[in-house]
């Protein structure tokens, strides 16, 4: 079953705004919330960069001494204590150029053979604007600056890594308000825009209103319509009105001519039967004519159709033939069967819309039939 | 039947309130939640701020304190101030440090916003044993104890930011929720453009149409396709009515020819009922179509804006794809692509007329949009440059196809009444387009890298194909039988010096200027001064904006004065001069004033260019036909997009980009001085020849 949506202008407005304004929102509120966590995560690697060029500093400082970099002494106790500077530190290593670990804040004294992996001290991730570069496997994020010697060597490195678990609260965090902040706006904007073009497009639906009235069956109601003092409001308005003294012109020339005629003959099938170029077309369509036609139930419908449309019963409206894919149903629609049709003063969407006529369809047979 | 009628007062009236209203609801709420947003990241900022003040605190603190435990008196301990400089130094966020003894006096301090915070500080009072934050005026003043060898507080550290510092560190979200805003607001009118016409505007154009013809006694038409709104009802019974007099004037020809045939009375009523009203015939009414203009801005925003998304960091990209070869600089390769884009461009805008003509616009624009939605996947995907030009030169062909495809619709579909609408719809389009493009280009790049925005920019072309199959309507009657243009006309129109002069000395370098200047220098430039691709973005949306605001009102003084030379010389000096800046001082706001300057001379430059054409070629348009010399003139002005990147590279090679833009400049300014001297220097000539003034 084919459902009809039947949305006035002031629905199909609002649904556009509200529609625009959740687009709108959700760009903003994207994006922004995007930056937030980029900043975010800078500002929190820019705080444990702190910690790891100050471990750094320090090491480079003890080795000032002359100590070689395996070999510095309490070390471990340095890493301990630099580790509780910021809260989300995960570990503190110190490595070998190779990446091999020296020391560690997660294990006591030296983790031999133990390597952090190549890409936390070489690759991508180098920032111009720090002095450290900055790496993730996904779960465990990370920060590693080179250590150097009083002569300016590099004989090892600095590790830091961290995980997110406390920052990502935050973040999100951030979202929900976010979030929140977004259904109260849209909602309140949602309900302002519906008042809002109510209240600016009413009128218009209104006056289309006013312009089907002045158009309407009624000559009583498009006459309350006029009178009310509204028409005219707008250029349409005047087309519409002097559409309906032009149409009622012309149909009121076309009776005069009428008028002047004798009185219709009563149509026959046998008649229309004998229109050959009618029934060709027909037949070019795939409806048998001559058995439908030699039909007495299919003569008689037509007949009681044509009568009454002969006699005026019939009122003009859409087409209602229940199955249009059927022979007959495509040739009425066909213009030049409907054309061969008025020739003979038969509207096709009259006949169709006669219930009578319209209940042949069930049963009109196909040209194969003949 | 196909009609394209200008808007009716009442369409215009319910169009500019629609879009008042909705961009006044738009601009509220983004407005509401744009502030609430903010006040939420720096809710969230502020804390993280401080945790790295507390940090840094710490660090100090705790040096200070192995100092004391040394037995060095806290106030006597020497070179704190030496120690606490470098810290400040590398902390742009501190305003200050400061070291106060335990009654709360201040021992030692550093940092540019001391002298603010001195009065503050000293207020504080003894020093407190816990760590904390708290505002101190116009700073967060984060403060940790100092303790001495036996635990106890000798002192505190205070470390102070800036609140404007959490400010600014979220300007840059706020330039981008700007920047948001402003597209959003662009977005919204290119879809309420569609949606308006669709819904409202196409359909009482219809009614008004199909009233006006009734009017003049034709009631030959009806209107098909009708909504379930109030339109649809007054259509529905409008419908109904011509039907009516349809059936009704048939049946009275049935009858009268049974009756007693034309050549009777109620015949010749018949006739002059006939000459006084006109009815379908025997077929019935006809149902009146239109092809909305507007149908092709959607399809059109939508490639334009996948395009321009990359505008912002495309030679960066390529830089990035960058491997050397052996006869050529890596500044000159950045270029290539876009040289190369232009070129395929250019080559292919005749294929891309003549499809166009044979197979129909609609078929053309969808089997068009192929190539494009392809190379922007490869584009995205690219590993090497080799890649890279391949991909391009697939999209080159694809905004080739789309920019004469809809440059073709609205020719085929515009009336002599309605072209300038058409043309301001084409060019409305690819500005506002631009204008989205490069600044959201920017801010996605910075979000999501350069390959996920080209996966945008392929969404975005999709969508594009995907528009011009809903919208544009099937089975347009759009083909035709066009005369190519061939070598010899574009011998005819090369003999006009003056046309020489326009292109060689205006059209060409307002082009070279675009390609080399702004889409090739600026966005390198600008990386190399430390801008982020969001702020490379807004620099470069100056010039899009610049034109939009600009052109058209630049267009009407330029028509009403007549002087159209003059417009196009003042543009090519504007360009020049603006360029020039850069020459002395390169920083960003300087790039922002001369890529502002550049729209502002091609504001001048643009539409003048195109009115000059017909002017010189007066004689050349009545023998090979204005298209035709339209055509050449187009195709020639395309060679200055191709070599202005490949000029501004070599300029940049040679002598660094900084100073490229500013020869670039030069270039600018003598091509205007060149074309002011040839077009008004040879005024007199043209009078003489045409008997009007030409310039």
């Amino acid at each position: 079953m084919r459902v009809t949506l039947a949305l006035t202008l002031v629905m199909k407005i609002t649904i556009a705004i509200v529609i625009l304004i959740a687009v709108g929102l959700g760009m903003i509120s994207y994006l922004g919330y995007a930056k937030f966590v980029k900043v975010y995560r800078q500002v929190e690697e820019s705080r444990f960069g702190v910690v790891l060029v100050e471990l750094k500093s320090e090491i480079e400082l003890d080795m000032t001494l002359g100590l070689p970099l395996a070999e510095l002494p309490d070390i471990g106790k340095v890493l301990a204590r630099e580790k509780r500077l910021a809260a989300g530190i995960d570990d503190l290593k110190v490595t070998a150029p190779d990446g091999t670990i020296l020391f560690s804040a997660a294990v006591s004294g030296p983790a031999a053979a133990a390597r952090v992996p190549a890409g936390w001290l070489t690759g991508p991730g180098a920032d111009p604007g720090q002095p450290f570069r900055s790496f993730s496997d996904g779960t465990l994020f990370g920060l590693s600056a080179p250590v150097g010697d009083s002569f300016g060597r590099q004989v090892g490195a600095v590790v830091l890594t961290y995980r997110r678990a406390a920052s990502d609260a935050v973040v999100s965090a951030v979202f929900d308000r976010l979030v929140r902040l977004f259904g109260l706006v849209f909602v309140g904007f949602a309900g302002i825009a519906a008042v809002a073009v109510w209240v600016c497009f009413r009128p218009v639906g209104r006056s289309f209103a006013r312009m089907t009235g002045l158009l309407g069956g009624t000559a009583a109601g498009a006459e309350a319509t006029e009178a009310a003092g509204a028409v005219r409001a707008n250029d349409l308005e005047h087309q519409v009105v002097a559409f309906r003294s032009i149409a009622e012109a012309a149909r009121t020339e076309i009776s005069r001519v009428a008028g002047g005629l004798p009185a219709p003959e009563a149509w026959s099938v046998p008649a229309l039967l004998g229109d050959a170029g009618l029934k060709a077309r027909l037949a070019g369509h795939g409806v048998a004519t001559d058995l439908l036609y030699a039909d007495p139930g299919f003569v008689a419908l037509i007949e009681q159709g044509l009568r009454r449309f002969a006699e005026g019963e019939v009122t003009a409206g859409p087409a209602r033939w229940p199955a249009p894919e059927t022979a007959l149903g495509r040739a009425l629609g066909d213009p030049a069967v409907r054309g061969d049709l008025l020739a003979h003063g038969l509207d096709a969407d009259d006949l169709l819309g006669d219930p009578a006529f319209g209940t042949l369809a069930a049963w009109v047979p196909p040209r194969r039939a003949a | 039947m196909t009609v394209a009628a200008p808007n009716t007062g009442f369409t215009r009236r319910i169009n500019a309130q629609l879009l008042t209203l909705t961009l006044v609801l738009l601009i509220a709420a983004s407005g509401l939640f744009s502030w609430g947003a903010v006040r939420v990241f720096g809710d969230a900022l502020a804390p993280a701020l401080t945790g790295k003040s507390a940090t840094i605190g710490d660090i100090v603190a705790r040096q200070l304190g192995v100092e004391a435990g040394l037995g060095v008196p806290f106030d006597q301990i020497p070179g704190v101030e030496d120690f606490l400089g470098p810290i400040v130094a590398a902390h742009p966020e501190t305003a200050y440090i400061a070291i106060t003894d335990s009654q709360g006096r201040i021992l030692y301090a550093s940092g540019p916003r001391l002298k603010a915070a001195r009065p503050l500080l000293q207020a504080l009072g003894p020093a407190h044993p816990e760590a904390g934050s708290a505002g101190l005026g116009v700073f967060l003043d984060t403060t940790v104890p100092v303790t001495g060898a036996a635990g106890e507080v000798i002192g505190s550290v205070h470390f102070g930011v800036a609140r404007s510092f959490v400010q600014s560190t979220l300007k840059e979200m706020v330039y981008d929720v700007l920047v948001v805003l402003l597209v959003s607001m662009l977005v919204t009118f290119e879809i309420l453009l569609i949606l308006i016409n669709i819904s409202i505007a196409t359909p009482i154009r219809l009614v008004s149409d199909l009233l006006a013809r009734a009017n003049r006694g034709d009631f030959r038409h009806v209107i098909g396709g009708t909504a379930h709104d109030e339109i649809g009802g007054l259509v529905e019974r409008i419908n109904l009515i011509l039907q009516g007099l349809w059936r009704r004037y048939w049946q009275l020809v049935a009858r009268v020819g049974s009756a007693e045939g034309r050549s009777g009375e109620a015949g010749g009523a018949l006739t002059a009922l006939a000459g006084r009203f006109r009815f379908a015939d025997r077929a019935g009414p006809q149902p009146l179509e239109t092809v909305d203009i507007a149908c092709i801005r959607g399809p059109l925003f939508l490639f334009m804006f996948a395009e321009e998304l990359s505008r912002s960091f495309f030679p960066l990209y390529v830089r990035d794809l960058y491997t050397p070869l052996p006869w050529l600089s890596d500044k000159v390769v950045m270029g290539l692509p876009i040289a190369l884009f232009m070129l395929v461009v250019t080559v292919f805008t005749p294929f891309a007329g003549a499809w166009c003509d044979r197979f129909g616009i609609r078929r053309t624009l969808l089997l068009g949009m192929v190539p494009g939605v392809v190379g922007f996947v490869g584009t995205a995907l690219a590993q090497s440059l080799y890649d890279l030009l391949f991909w391009r030169s697939l999209c080159a062909v694809s905004y080739a196809v789309m920019f004469i495809g809809a440059q073709g619709f609205l020719a085929h579909h515009t009336s002599r009444q309605n072209r300038a609408a058409g043309m301001a719809t084409f060019v409305g389009a690819v500005i506002a387009a631009g204008i989205c493009g490069v600044s959201i280009g920017g801010i996605l790049a910075d979000q999501i890298g350069f390959r996920a925005t080209f996966a945008v920019s392929t969404l975005l072309a999709l969508a594009a194909t995907v528009a011009v199959a809903l919208l544009l309507p099937a089975g347009l009657r759009d083909t035709r039988q066009e005369q190519p243009v061939t070598l010899r006309d574009y011998g005819v129109v090369l003999r006009n010096p003056r046309f020489l002069a326009l292109l060689l000395f205006s059209s060409i370098p307002t082009k070279v200027m675009l390609t080399g200047y702004l889409f090739y220098i600026v966005p390198i430039y600008l990386h190399d001064l430390g801008e982020t691709q969001s702020a490379i973005g807004r620099i470069m949306m100056g010039y899009g904006l610049t034109v939009m605001v600009l052109a058209p009102w630049v267009s009407r003084l330029a028509d009403r004065s007549g002087r159209h030379a003059v417009f196009a010389g003042a543009g090519g000096l504007i360009a020049g001069v603006g360029a020039l800046l850069v020459f002395e001082t390169g920083d960003a706001l300087v790039v922002l004033i001369s890529v502002v300057t550049l729209g502002l001379a091609h504001a001048f430059n643009n539409s003048t260019q195109l009115a000059l054409v017909p002017e010189v070629c007066r004689a050349e348009c009545q023998r090979i036909g204005r298209s035709s010399v339209f055509a050449i003139y187009r195709l020639l002005e395309r060679l200055g997009s191709v070599l202005g990147p490949v000029i501004a590279a070599a300029l940049a090679e040679r002598f660094g980009y900084q100073q490229a833009l500013g020869l670039l400049g030069v270039f600018g300014l003598l091509s205007g001085l060149l074309f002011c001297s040839a077009f008004l220097l040879t005024r007199s000539a043209a009078v003489d020849e045409s008997g009007e003034i030409a310039a």
